[in-house]
């Protein structure tokens, strides 16, 4: 029994190699990797792609763990939060253990997803294929650019310490009201906010972390952070209850942050 | 008596565990039909052109209904309580909310019917729709109804209102005036499974509807008088719900289902989607209460006023019910001798309302409590004091001139007080039921003081005897 | 293709994108497993994929290929049920039943891998995803933990819920 009526051709790749050649310049195609956003969509007509890309587990599944951490486009969320750092690691670890099993990297980026706000402030790199070929940028610069490539693999490294705190009810299968990562490198802290509405990307705040290198506290470098992150309506909040609470966020990291080793 | 007392295994336990107790959505039958509904993207517009030719020439697509393929498409839910009826159960002219049923699809796949709802041609003219219940008497609002906004119980009356005693005299003699303003907002039921049915038309003129709705005979007669049908010729299978909560009495999925399967002559199954279930089906209401309390210093509530809006949505439905309901509560778990409650329902075109648990009573309880607690700051007195000294004893009297013969309030507040370890000094915890005397026995509480009838059961030759005659 | 369902090769019609739910419901006539949100926010849909609980309803058909899928039918039948079935039935676990497919088996795998009495907040967090809209959750945690002890009381049982806290 279908639901929708013109089944789109349907590619499966195994391996890098083979999706990279399905996905060509990716006009037409829609990558289905753990389906938990996509397949709905799909199934229930909201999307009507021509063409399928059907990535299995381990077609982008390699994970290396060195000075570098490499992790597979289609590395699930469950084993990053084995064994990413923080603030990735609790990003990682927000849906529920069945959704976490099944969802991927790479589709956390195209969603407005909460590890966004993690990659930017671990200054992760996108390695992608597509239209030109493969590129590496940084996460900002991919998301900037409408996130419609094929993520290959992410690329970061460990910082000194990390700390993240999403606004959403617990294991609920949502996007976040509001989601806030900060990380202390060796070139000083980074903070970046998510979830500020349906769909949008998160956004470094270099606000913030101007006000840190200059010696302010937590709650004074939070309170800057509008400067930087604007809020927007949407159906699971209101600009006005964001814009009251992500100072509040931001602050709590932050803190979070100061006692994080 | 067994039963009481004991703890017994639920008959579909085992059903459950094993996953074979079977929901509508279980049920398939050969030659099984999938609907899908057109449903209104606007709160409100007139409907210019609706037509389903495209959608009826599409693959998979046996038939398709409108208005005009129901036989009698405007029921009432509560027409037997002298609620006219005013809900089509398939839009006629206009739409007044967001979801509102336009047509039905049956087809062979769900893709398909999906498909051809999609394709059916319709233009609607939107208008301007009227949301806010606090604005039903501006005259520059939106109409919903062709009666205005604002729904009459009685000829010359808008509102449900309940009277006792001597308000005026009450609040002359006040202390103070406490106010608040209470609005519990609209809730969604969200049963874990999705309102379904599946309708299999006979070869005797009988239909047949698995259904999933709380109130089978209830459905079973609105879905024979949508379809001008006995009753006798319908047969419902049900009771096995996957929760409703006051959610599964509106009946629409029985009757589109039943139409389409005639039409069609094919079994049709039709199941909400989440999305329908959130957006379309109907709601607890949101309400509007206005409570003014005329309070003495020390605590006694000489008398109340309230002022209640309630949004039923588009069509009337079962709020007159729900804000008859809350009426005869809002004095909450305690005596006050002078009332006046004044309870209105208001059309918005928001989706029509209706029940969950606890119907029309929850948002009178949130309201009343609250109130109560303001009561409290208002005075500097203790919370607990203030509801153990207004409880409701024996001998006191309600709204409704019952007199209570052993009301639960000051137990059930100990209870509570205890569960949540809250020190309550010996005079209280020491407070009963008992009818009132001494310091518990105010001037103005004396009038309503009443004997409960509790008309005990005659026994004789150690039988319990029915007497009747004069 | 080719599907593996509670240990019985199945030849599927259905297009690769066919959710594996309906792929289960309306082709195997597997009916356990429901039809709550079909967008994987309720967990009723849940079922086994080589042992892990997914959401089957988020599954493309085509992506278990070759994998073995474990459905509530699976678990047990009426004469001979797993102790987690037998749980969720002495302690009172399931009301309307509807969510309760998901949640034994969530519960299952949980046992399973954990492969000793659990705790409360494993269960919580592992069947986080999982909603029930009657029974406020704790006669589930209970009859979940009771499983993890091989415990069957063979009476029905009396409730553990204190009203200052969950007993834990």
């Amino acid at each position: 029994m279908a639901s929708i009526v013109t089944q789109p051709a349907v590619v499966r790749a195994t391996g890098a190699t083979d999706a990279v050649e399905a996905f060509g310049d990716g006009s037409g195609v829609t990558v289905l990797a753990g389906g938990t956003i996509v397949t709905p969509l799909i199934w229930h007509g909201t999307r009507h792609p021509e063409r399928v890309l059907m990535l299995a587990p381990s077609a982008l599944g390699e994970l290396v763990d060195d000075e570098t951490l490499t992790i597979g486009a289609t590395v699930t969320l469950a084993r990053l939060a084995e064994v990413a750092p923080e603030p990735l690691a609790s990003a990682a670890r927000l849906p529920d253990p069945e959704i976490r099993g099944q969802a991927t990297v790479g589709g956390n980026l195209h969603v407005g997803g909460d590890l966004q706000p993690a990659l930017l402030v671990l200054g992760a790199r996108v390695r992608s294929a597509g239209a030109g070929g493969e590129r590496v940028e940084p996460v900002a610069d991919y998301l900037a650019g409408g996130a419609s490539r094929l993520v290959l693999s992410l690329e970061l490294e460990r910082p000194l310490a990390g700390a993240y705190l999403a606004q959403r009810r617990r294991h609920s299968h949502t996007a976040s009201v509001l989601s806030v990562a900060a990380a202390r490198c060796l070139d000083g802290v980074h903070v970046a906010v998510g979830s500020l509405a349906e769909l949008a990307p998160a956004v470094a705040c270099p606000s913030v972390d101007r006000a840190l290198a200059a010696g302010a506290s937590a709650s004074e470098a939070a309170a800057v952070v509008l400067e930087d992150a604007h809020p927007e309506d949407d159906s699971l909040a209101s600009a006005w209850y964001r814009r009251r609470v992500l100072p509040v966020l931001v602050a709590r990291v932050l803190q979070q942050l100061g006692e994080a080793r | 008596m067994k039963a009481v007392g004991a703890s017994l295994p639920r008959y579909d336990g085992v059903a459950h565990v094993t996953g074979r107790s079977r929901f509508v959505d279980d049920v398939s039958v050969p030659g099984m039909l999938w609907a899908k509904a057109l449903r209104s993207p606007v709160p409100a517009a007139r409907i210019r052109r609706l037509d389903t030719t495209r959608a009826e020439a599409m693959p998979g697509v046996h038939a398709v209904i409108t208005h005009e393929d129901v036989p009698q498409n405007v029921v009432g839910h509560q027409e037997v309580w002298g609620i006219p009826p005013d809900e089509p159960l398939l839009a006629v002219d206009e739409v007044r909310f967001v979801g509102q049923l336009i047509a039905v699809v049956a087809a062979e796949s769900e893709g398909q019917a999906l498909a051809a709802a999609q394709a059916i041609d319709l233009e609607l003219e939107e208008r301007a729709p009227f949301l806010d219940m606090r604005k039903a008497w501006d005259s520059d609002q939106p109409q919903v109804t062709p009666d205005g906004n604002v729904f009459f119980y009685y000829p010359d009356q808008p509102q449900r209102q309940i009277r006792k005693g001597d308000i005026a005299a009450a609040f002359a003699a006040a202390d103070v005036i406490v106010e608040g303003v209470y609005r519990p907002g609209a809730i969604e039921q969200a049963p874990a499974e999705p309102a379904a049915a599946l309708a299999i038309p006979g070869t005797d003129g009988r239909v047949t509807i698995h259904s999933t709705s709380q109130a089978l005979y209830y459905s079973m007669d609105i879905t024979a008088r949508h379809l001008r049908m006995p009753m006798g010729r319908l047969k419902f299978v049900g009771g096995t719900v996957g929760g409703g909560f006051g959610g599964k009495i509106d009946t629409k999925t029985e009757p589109v289902t039943a139409v389409l399967a005639l039409k069609a002559q094919r079994p049709v199954k039709w199941r909400h989607t989440r999305e329908e279930e959130m957006l379309c089906s109907t709601t607890r209401a949101a309400w509007h209460i206005e409570i003014a309390d005329a309070v003495t210093n020390d605590g006694w509530i000489l008398g109340r006023k309230t002022l209640t809006l309630h949004d039923a949505g588009a069509y009337m439905m079962t709020s007159a019910y729900a804000c008859s309901k809350h009426s005869f509560h809002l004095a909450g778990a305690y005596s006050i001798p002078a009332v006046a409650f004044n309870t209105f329902v208001v059309m918005t075109n928001h989706v029509p309302t209706a029940a969950m648990r606890g119907f029309g009573v929850t948002s009178a309880s949130f309201a009343v409590e609250t109130h109560m607690n303001r009561i409290a700051e208002v005075l500097g007195l203790d919370p607990w004091e203030l509801r153990l000294k207004n409880a409701n004893r024996v001998g006191d009297t309600s709204p409704s001139r019952v007199v209570y013969g052993n009301p639960s309030t000051v137990s059930t507040l100990l209870a509570a007080a205890e569960a949540a370890e809250i020190e309550l000094d010996d005079e209280l915890r020491a407070m009963t039921n008992a009818k009132r005397a001494g310091s518990l026995l105010p001037a103005h509480l004396m009038p309503q003081q009443g004997e409960p009838e509790m008309h005990p059961l005659a026994w004789r030759d150690g039988r319990p005897a029915l007497e009747g005659g004069r | 293709m080719r599907l593996v369902v509670n240990g019985a090769e199945h030849s599927i019609d259905s297009p690769p994108l066919t959710p594996l739910l309906h792929v289960l419901r309306e082709e195997l006539r597997l009916t356990g497993a429901k039809a709550g949100c079909q967008h994987g926010s309720c967990g009723t849909c849940t079922v086994l994929v080589d042992g892990e609980p997914r959401r089957s309803c988020l599954t493309a058909v085509a992506a278990v290929e070759g994998a073995e899928v474990t459905t509530v039918e699976a678990l047990g039948d009426p004469s001979r049920l797993a102790d987690v079935q037998v749980a969720f039935d002495e302690h009172y676990a399931a009301q309307c039943g509807f969510c309760t497919s998901g949640m034994l088996l969530g519960a299952a795998a949980l046992i399973a891998r954990t492969g000793r009495p659990v705790e409360r907040e494993e269960v919580v967090e592992a069947l986080g995803g999982h909603y029930c809209r009657c029974t406020g959750y704790v006669k589930i945690v209970d009859a979940v933990v009771a499983a993890s002890r091989g415990e069957r009381l063979g009476a029905m049982a009396p409730s553990t819920l204190e009203i200052r806290g969950t007993a834990s």
